[in-house]
């Protein structure tokens, strides 16, 4: 099957043209017909997707599954997975079908919603394993829109601001990318990633209206993908619109928000700005690591004062994403892995999370923690999962959590110890916030009238759990399950990156 | 010889020029006018132009004198021609006229000059010559133009046509209608704001006197 | 002019005639009184249009690079006007197509107006095959009168009469200005023929006064007619009055053959003169782009927005003209195909919406459509999109290889700011997509828009898909759609016409 991952990508979006030509009516046999459709398709893909994770061989560096057909005039349709990139696409594979499962309750215009998010998926296969760059960005740029509409349609009261808010502010990032795409295709005379890797991008220095720019061409293209990227992930401080879209978003949009659009940052930053861009990359390197701390202690403190349980998860997330670009920027193998670990382990802790509320906003219709309390008397089960994801959240050793933050931290501590102890620090308050949303919505007396009738996770709730459970558990005792995968090709990328840069930045960067 | 045909001409052309202002009744003024333009051909081949002068009277005297007396005859203009003499419009004739008159009196001053600067051309372009450049160099223009034409006519039409309300069928009645068409064709160009009042049956009023619009229609 | 070259001619320009006979023969058809008059009248003109787009592709020269010039070097027959030809064919053909219903109900169905839109066809057609500036401006008229009397074709509308009012005299206004250019260039080189021009203006003293004034008025009086800033100010009202399928005509087939003229003259003839009008031009198409998106936000009624939508893209069309590449001018030539797709594919869907012009038409219309018609709603979605620019849909790559060009000529900064003004004109494609989605449909918000009562009023009830607007969405719906995923067949035929287009 030489053409696996077009089949894996373009599964879902078959399901939903099936869907929306064959599924007529909006009965309850139709609303059923259309979910057990969209789980069974998702279901597949992921069942496929292990093909690939079977057959894969992490000691080849270079990509896998390639397919390469010629599509538009001077660029190719070009699939392809390497260390990097394989993971994400399972940790896309895996999570849709819980997502699935997870809006089973999901009552307003149940195809579409279906149909939205078999799209959403075979955009996000898509943005990790195009191999040309037009290709990337057609993915990446068209994944917008299935989210908007999931936002914009099933999300809650303040969905149109938030709508707009995700679809512009990634709009605007991602605009400045298509320029430095058509500028590198033009530069390099291909759109292939592969070949790009290898080309060398100008980096002497250039001046743009009156600014020197280090880096020059390299230095341009690099903060154009940052753009885009910075806001995607989101950094430090384009990151508000990422609040606001989890608020609003129905609890299965923001379980994919969290899990998987946003490693679309990390990934792009792994996959275009390192490699392509090195000496850029190490110019503005710094920049990005003193954003990611500031993001770490911010968004951390902010999370600490928030009344909205989704509010609070979205702040922790933009924290996290804050040891992931640290880690990336820190360009050294320790801090690669734990970034891209930590993207992994994020997808499913965060996940995790926001389904954990979304079990409790189906039952109260309501986010603000002063309306929970004392959970643990009538919910054991859901205060056992709750408290294991919120442990895994702060990096409790043995969860995935602390693989991740530690590797990374590791990483940066070889760089740039300011930044390392200014971002150990934002363990401690993520501590902080975690911990205290746990203690005032599970724990206490259960003294709110409402709360009284409240009952624990049903069987498919619990179902929607287990895996995440066991993902989460698995990667924290045992690492290199995943380690191993991504490990000789971040090498390769480190190396390669190391490399590229002149003599000089390299004896610059290697006195700090 | 040439003198006193120019003399003659000019004198004719200019008396009926100045019938065409005072003359009362709007047909009067018309047919003095084809006579004035009839003077104006004429000087023309006295002038070695004869082409102009065929072209004078197939467009002045043929076409567009014979619209207006069409108009005039049965849109029943002469009332209100009769009436639109404005007292206040004196002023601003006699100035109009003053720049006029200066302007040809300089003309006249500068003509020694005037004739240097258009030097006659060595031989007056022939009605082949014309024709040639007219149909062959600018055959596309010319045959565009005539399309032009067409499309003006249409619109006009449509612009001007009463939409035929009362009966609620979707048909259009054509009947009635297909004996003003021609009428109605040269109307929006001169007089779009009588249409209202005048409605299809102008020819039909009885107090219109003898030898107005019915006669004409046919 | 022997015989011979004559009848080359006539050959040459045979789709011109076919279309003016369609026209006459349409004109006399349309005095006959009859039942199904409409309806024989649309057949006649789509059958029009189809013998002449066969003829023209018989014609089409084959190899592309071969320009066949006839009446005295007055017209041309090159690959360029094939492809505008075919563009301009579709563009009315769909528009015919979508007339019908409206004409229904506006209950002004009357045979002329297929005339004039044929007689609108073929001016337009001899905009894009003109190669004198002359021909080129007789056309101009011809298609302008035609649409004059189409824009006020509802005459007991107020605001249909008004802005055929409006455009006649700013379009005399524009046409003024455009001859009086024409006429100076005449002056100055002593021939209109564009061929001629090309190699007299090639050593001509580009600080000359006259010649600036006259490249200046001939620039003027052409983004007068593709509405580009700051001669947009008829764009909104004219949109709004006339007739909602001569609105899209207007943004579509008109723009389309302006843009043709544009481009020969100014990217054929006057390229030698391009340090006069480069800068100013990359001036104007950003102010275009610039006030299209950011009075469009601020719009509340869909035409009016839909007017603002094409001043914007005008603007980013000149871009590729700023380019001044081959592969610029085939970036445009594939935009304006995409362009008319997704237009004219909206405004069957507003027109499918329109009830009455006295309600007008309020972006209301839209909202909750995708309740009720989740079809029709999906594929306003689409559009709209594509106007955004938003991949997979074929406004992306209109867009992306306009910027390619305009990259690859060395303009980055003027791509930052095409970039940025587009997303900037996302914002009010977004909102209409949101009212189609998310707000609820009329009669539960309070009838803002038209009083809920009479057989019409009942908005959503039924919006009958006649067998016309099927085929209308169904071209423009797949146009905007393959040519988001297989740009290349699209490009191809854009890249080859612009090769060969300005072989002089």
């Amino acid at each position: 099957m030489d053409n696996l991952l077009s089949i894996i990508t373009f599964l879902p979006t078959v399901a939903a043209l099936v869907m929306a030509v064959f599924l007529r009516g909006n009965d309850e046999a139709a609303k059923k017909n259309a979910k057990y459709v969209a789980l069974f398709a998702t279901s597949v893909t992921f069942l496929l997707s292990l093909f690939v994770i079977a057959q894969f061989d992490p000691q080849d560096t270079g990509f896998q599954f390639v397919e390469n057909r010629s599509w538009i005039m001077g660029l190719n349709y070009r699939m392809g997975v390497d260390g990097i990139s394989v993971l994400f696409v399972m940790l896309t594979t895996f999570l849709m079908p819980l997502v699935i499962l997870a809006s089973w309750n999901v009552d307003k215009r149940v195809k579409d919603y279906m149909i939205a998010f078999l799209l959403l998926e075979t955009l996000m296969i898509g943005v990790f394993s195009a191999l040309d760059l037009i290709l990337f960005y057609l993915f990446f740029e068209a994944g917008l829109i299935p989210m908007f509409l999931i936002i914009g349609i099933w999300g809650g009261a303040n969905r149109v601001y938030a709508s707009f808010k995700f679809f512009l502010y990634t709009f605007l990032g991602s605009v400045l990318m298509l320029v430095a795409i058509i500028a590198m295709y033009i530069d390099a005379g291909t759109t292939d990633i592969a070949a790009l890797m290898n080309h060398e991008f100008a980096s002497g220095p250039l001046e743009v209206l009156g600014i020197s720019i280090g880096g020059g061409l390299q230095g341009l293209l690099f903060l154009a993908f940052f753009a885009s990227f910075a806001v995607k992930i989101p950094m430090w401080p384009v990151h508000t619109w990422l609040p606001d879209a989890h608020v609003q978003a129905p609890t299965g949009g923001s379980v994919v928000l969290a899990a998987i659009l946003l490693k679309m940052g990390g990934y792009g930053f792994l996959r275009f700005s390192l490699p392509m861009f090195p000496v850029g990359s190490e110019v503005f390197g710094p920049m990005v690591l003193w954003l990611s701390a500031i993001a770490i202690v911010y968004t951390s403190l902010v999370a600490l004062v928030q009344q909205d349980m989704k509010k609070l998860i979205a702040y922790s997330s933009v924290a996290h994403m804050g040891f992931v670009t640290m880690g990336i920027f820190s360009a050294n193998q320790q801090g690669v892995d734990g970034a891209i670990f930590q993207m992994i382990s994020h997808g499913f802790i965060s996940g995790a999370l926001f389904l954990a509320v979304g079990v409790i906003y189906e039952r109260m219709h309501t986010r603000e923690i002063e309306a929970y309390g004392g959970l643990v008397n009538r919910m054991p089960a859901y205060a056992l999962v709750f408290m294991f994801f919120t442990m895994a959240n702060v990096g409790l050793p043995g969860t995935s959590g602390f693989v991740g933050e530690f590797l990374t931290l590791v990483g940066i501590f070889q760089v740039n110890t300011w930044v390392a102890m200014i971002a150990t620090s934002g363990v401690i308050f993520s501590a902080a916030y975690a911990l205290y949303l746990y203690r005032r919505v599970v724990f206490g007396d259960l003294i709110k009238e409402s709360l009284k009738t409240i009952s624990d996770m049903t069987m498919r709730e619990r179902w929607i759990m287990a895996p995440l459970v066991a993902a989460t558990l698995i990667l924290g005792i045992y690492p290199s399950l995943v380690l191993d995968i991504i490990s000789p090709s971040v090498e390769a990328l480190v190396s390669n990156y190391a490399a590229a840069q002149p003599l000089d930045v390299v004896a610059q960067a290697s006195s700090h | 010889m040439e003198r006193e045909f120019f003399l003659l001409l000019a004198t004719v052309a200019t008396g009926s020029g100045f019938l065409v202002v005072v003359a009362k009744d709007p047909i009067h003024s018309a047919l003095a006018l084809v006579a004035c333009f009839v003077q104006i051909a004429a000087l023309f081949i006295l002038l070695g132009a004869p082409f102009l002068a065929v072209i004078q009277i197939f467009v002045y005297v043929g076409a567009v004198m014979v619209l207006f007396l069409f108009v005039i005859m049965m849109l029943n203009v002469r009332q209100e021609a009769l009436t639109r003499f404005i007292p206040s419009g004196a002023i601003a004739a006699f100035v109009v006229t003053l720049v006029l008159a200066v302007e040809m009196g300089l003309l006249l001053s500068w003509s020694s000059d005037l004739h240097q600067l258009m030097a006659p051309a060595a031989e007056p372009p022939s009605v082949n010559a014309l024709s040639l450049a007219l149909f062959q160099d600018y055959l596309l223009p010319f045959e565009v133009a005539s399309v032009i034409l067409l499309v003006a006519l249409v619109g006009a039409v449509i612009l001007a046509r009463d939409d035929e309300k009362a009966d609620a069928s979707p048909r259009r009645a054509l009947h009635p209608a297909q004996g003003r068409v021609p009428g109605r064709v040269a109307t929006p160009d001169t007089m779009p704001d009588i249409l209202p009042d005048n409605g299809p049956d102008t020819g039909r009023e009885p107090d219109n006197g003898p030898g107005t619009s019915g006669g004409m229609r046919r | 002019m022997d015989t011979d070259l004559i009848a080359a001619s006539v050959r040459a320009s045979s789709p011109e005639i076919i279309v003016i006979i369609g026209a006459c023969a349409a004109l006399m058809l349309s005095l006959w009184p009859h039942q199904d008059q409409q309806k024989y009248l649309t057949w006649l003109s789509l059958i029009t249009i189809l013998l002449a787009s066969a003829q023209t592709l018989q014609l089409s020269p084959r190899p592309v690079n071969i320009v066949e010039t006839t009446y005295s070097g007055m017209f041309v027959v090159d690959a360029f006007a094939t492809y505008f030809k075919m563009l301009l064919y579709l563009g009315t053909a769909l528009t015919i197509l979508m007339s019908g219903k409206f004409l229904q109900t506006e209950e002004a169905v009357k045979g002329e107006y297929y005339v004039l839109l044929l007689f609108a066809l073929a001016g337009t057609m001899i905009m894009v095959s003109g190669a004198d500036l002359l021909i080129i401006y007789i056309g101009l008229e011809l298609q302008a009168l035609s649409i004059y009397v189409l824009t006020g074709f509802l005459k007991t509308r107020g605001r249909s009469v008004e802005a055929a009012l409006k455009y006649v005299i700013l379009g005399a206004f524009s046409s003024g200005i455009l001859l009086y250019g024409l006429s100076l260039i005449y002056g100055l080189t002593g021939s209109t023929q564009l061929g001629v021009l090309n190699s007299a203006l090639a050593t001509a003293d580009l600080s000359e006064p006259m010649l600036i004034l006259a490249t200046v008025f001939l620039l003027v009086g052409l983004l007068f007619k593709i509405g580009a800033v700051p001669f947009h100010m008829w764009v909104p009202d004219i949109y709004e009055g006339a007739p909602t399928p001569i609105t899209a005509y207007l943004s579509v087939a008109s723009k389309t053959a302006a843009f043709a003229v544009l481009l020969r003259v100014f990217m054929g003839s006057l390229i030698g003169l391009e340090p006069l009008w480069s800068s100013g031009l990359a001036a104007i198409a950003v102010a275009t782009m610039a006030l299209g998106s950011l009075v469009a936000l601020v719009q509340d009624n869909i035409k009016r927005l839909l007017a603002y939508s094409s001043i914007s893209h005008v603007g980013f069309l000149l871009l590729g003209i700023i380019a001044g590449t081959t592969s610029g001018m085939s970036a445009i030539l594939l935009y304006l195909l995409i362009y008319t797709f997704m237009t004219l594919g909206l405004f069957a869907i507003v027109i499918l919406l329109h009830r009455d012009v006295r309600a007008g038409e309020p972006l209301t219309l839209f909202s909750g459509l995708a309740q009720s018609h989740a079809g029709l709603a999906f594929m306003a979605m689409i559009f709209l999109f594509s106007l955004a620019g938003i991949p997979p849909t074929g406004g992306f790559f209109a867009k992306f290889y306009v910027l390619v060009a305009l990259i690859d000529a060395g303009h980055v900064t003027l791509a930052v700011i095409a970039v940025l003004l587009s997303a900037v004109a996302a914002w009010f494609y977004l909102r209409l997509i949101m009212l189609i989605y998310i707000q609820p449909a009329e009669p539960t918000t309070g009838s803002t828009a038209a009083p809920a009562t009479g057989p019409t009023g009942h908005a959503r009830a039924a919006i009958l898909l006649s067998a016309p607007m099927r085929l209308v969405l169904l071209f423009s719906f797949s146009g905007t759609v393959l040519s988001g995923i297989f740009p290349a067949w699209f490009l191809a035929m854009a890249r080859q016409a612009s090769l060969s287009g300005l072989g002089n």
